[in-house]
């Protein structure tokens, strides 16, 4: 019965033909309930079919059926064609669900569509393997991520949300979905820049911009590992400090690839270049001081990013960003947080010029404060 | 050759990714060595993907019925290779996953350390105001 019904041909909005697909619908539910009664009454195994989704897909049709019923009693005859289209559906569904056959996880590969080179699409699927990628390396090296590199992993996979949340979208444009991916696509390199010096993308990606980000997200994370890992380095954090401005280079130039403001984009590309040749300067003359140094030392092996630590000064920004986010009623854990960080400054201001009563005074209020702030963070909704 | 309408391709998609999603489920559900919330947060939203494809599919709309569905499969890829990945650390590895998503244990523990980091710091600020004052009482005006 449901076999033969056509979904494509349009309807005409009419009592008669609501009222045709009502018992169309009506019979239908009832022919698939009893062929599945019937097959159960066989013992068919009831591991070889999709039972449980079957049985979904029945109760949502009858659903459907009270909802037509109930639009045609209104006289609303569109909405109840619709409702019984969407309960015919579910017939089919159901039907198709109940003479499948059951089949494991790893061999299930059936719905799996082909995309079209460069599409939107195809940059989701790209950045869904490449966080999927970062995952296995990151596992398999047990490499447990400092704050900075685990909030940026944390935008990566945000942005394949946001990328397929707006692929979604009705009249959504492509460009947008394929931008927001990118943006991911670029972070995701720079993280496994970090975890393996190695690229995640075939050298033939459509974009040529595309291509210029990544490979300069690469070259950023090569040349900063094969530095760290040298013992002979003795600026450390001057090379933490460059391999920040670097971060935000590539940040910018991220920006403005994402406004198409190419100009931007070259420019900063072309200012991180620089900075990159600052960071080779590091590395001849630790190669230098291999060649010269006198005394024997055993290579540490130490990254600098992985030891990175981020200060109280950072914690406590990122703590009222948390609270905001999370905090039924922020106000008051807000406001007791941003008096803690301005009586901390200032207590640290006093204690350095040697002010003690001033600095004592300063301290109590930091002290209550650090106190209502231990109220408040057990009422986060996490 | 019969061509096939669109609608009914579409339902016959519809089928297979609702029992894919359900197989990543079940296999989530095996999974009992970790939950991942990304998982369980890419399956509910392939399930809400699939709901919305079958409300458009009967208006009528392929072009977005098309589009929902590859919402669904994108949610339910990413949730089939994580789950993949996880596996593969539990059976090789040490049971040492990396987190995709700010998980609630995580947020507790960064609180609970960002707050011993903060009261072990003003607790070293009073030990040089204590030490301050009692130098002062020494030096005090004979």
């Amino acid at each position: 019965m449901i076999r033969s019904f056509d979904f494509d041909k349009p309807l005409k909005q009419t009592r008669k033909v609501a009222e045709e697909l009502l018992a169309l619908l009506s019979n239908s539910i009832a022919q698939e309930s009893i062929n599945s009664n019937e097959n159960h009454a066989n013992e068919q195994e009831s591991s070889s079919v999709h039972q449980q989704l079957s049985h979904l897909r029945l109760a949502k049709a009858r659903r459907a059926y009270q909802k037509a019923k109930h639009a045609i009693t209104e006289d609303e005859y569109e909405e109840a064609i619709e409702h019984s289209r969407r309960g015919l559906m579910h017939v089919d569904l159901a039907r198709k669900h109940f003479n499948s056959n059951k089949t494991e996880l790893s061999q299930l590969t059936a719905p799996a569509p082909q995309f079209a080179e460069g599409s939107c699409e195809e940059s989701i699927q790209t950045l869904i393997e490449a966080i999927t990628q970062i995952k296995l390396v990151a596992e398999y090296k047990k490499v447990v991520f400092n704050r900075r590199l685990q909030e940026r992993l944390l935008d990566v996979v945000q942005s394949l949300q946001d990328a397929i949340e707006s692929y979604g979208q009705p009249g959504s444009s492509s460009k947008r979905t394929t931008k927001l991916a990118e943006w991911g696509q670029v972070w995701a390199q720079f993280i496994y820049g970090h975890l393996t010096n190695d690229e995640l993308y075939p050298r033939t990606q459509p974009s040529k911009s595309l291509r210029s980000l990544t490979n300069f997200a690469w070259q950023i994370t090569t040349k900063y590992s094969s530095l760290t890992a040298s013992a002979q380095l003795k600026q450390r954090h001057q090379v933490r400090a460059q391999m920040h401005s670097l971060e935000k280079s590539l940040e910018s130039a991220l920006e403005a690839y994402v406004e198409d403001n190419t100009n931007d984009l070259e420019k900063h590309l072309r200012l991180g270049k620089i900075e990159l040749q600052a960071l080779k300067q590091y590395e001849v003359n630790a190669e230098c001081s291999v060649q010269f140094g006198t005394e024997y030392q055993t290579p540490i092996n130490f990254n600098l990013l992985a030891a990175e630590s981020t200060s109280l000064r950072e914690d406590l920004a990122r703590m009222a960003s948390l609270l905001n986010k999370h905090h039924p009623d922020a106000t008051r854990a807000e406001t007791a947080l941003e008096k803690l960080r301005q009586t901390l400054s200032q207590l640290k201001r006093a204690l350095k010029e040697e002010e003690w009563p001033q600095a004592s005074l300063l301290l109590d209020m930091c002290k209550s404060n650090t106190a209502q702030l231990k109220i408040e963070i057990p009422k986060l909704d996490i | 050759m019969t061509k096939t309408s669109e609608s009914k391709e579409l339902i016959e998609r519809i089928a297979a990714l609702e029992q894919f999603v359900y197989a990543i489920k079940e296999a989530q559900a095996a999974a009992d060595y970790h939950h991942n919330e990304v998982v369980e947060l890419s399956i509910i939203n392939a399930e809400s993907a699939i709901y919305e494809s079958i409300k458009s599919l009967a208006q009528y709309d392929c072009c977005q019925t098309s589009k929902l569905l590859n919402v669904a499969w994108f949610y339910a890829k990413f949730a089939q290779d994580i789950l993949a990945a996880e596996a593969t650390e539990h059976l090789l590895g040490q049971d040492m996953f990396l987190d995709l998503v700010e998980t609630k244990r995580n947020l507790h523990n960064w609180f609970k350390v960002t707050i011993e980091r903060l009261e072990k710091r003003l607790l070293s600020y009073e030990g040089d105001i204590l030490d301050a004052r009692e130098e002062e009482r020494e030096e005090g005006p004979l």
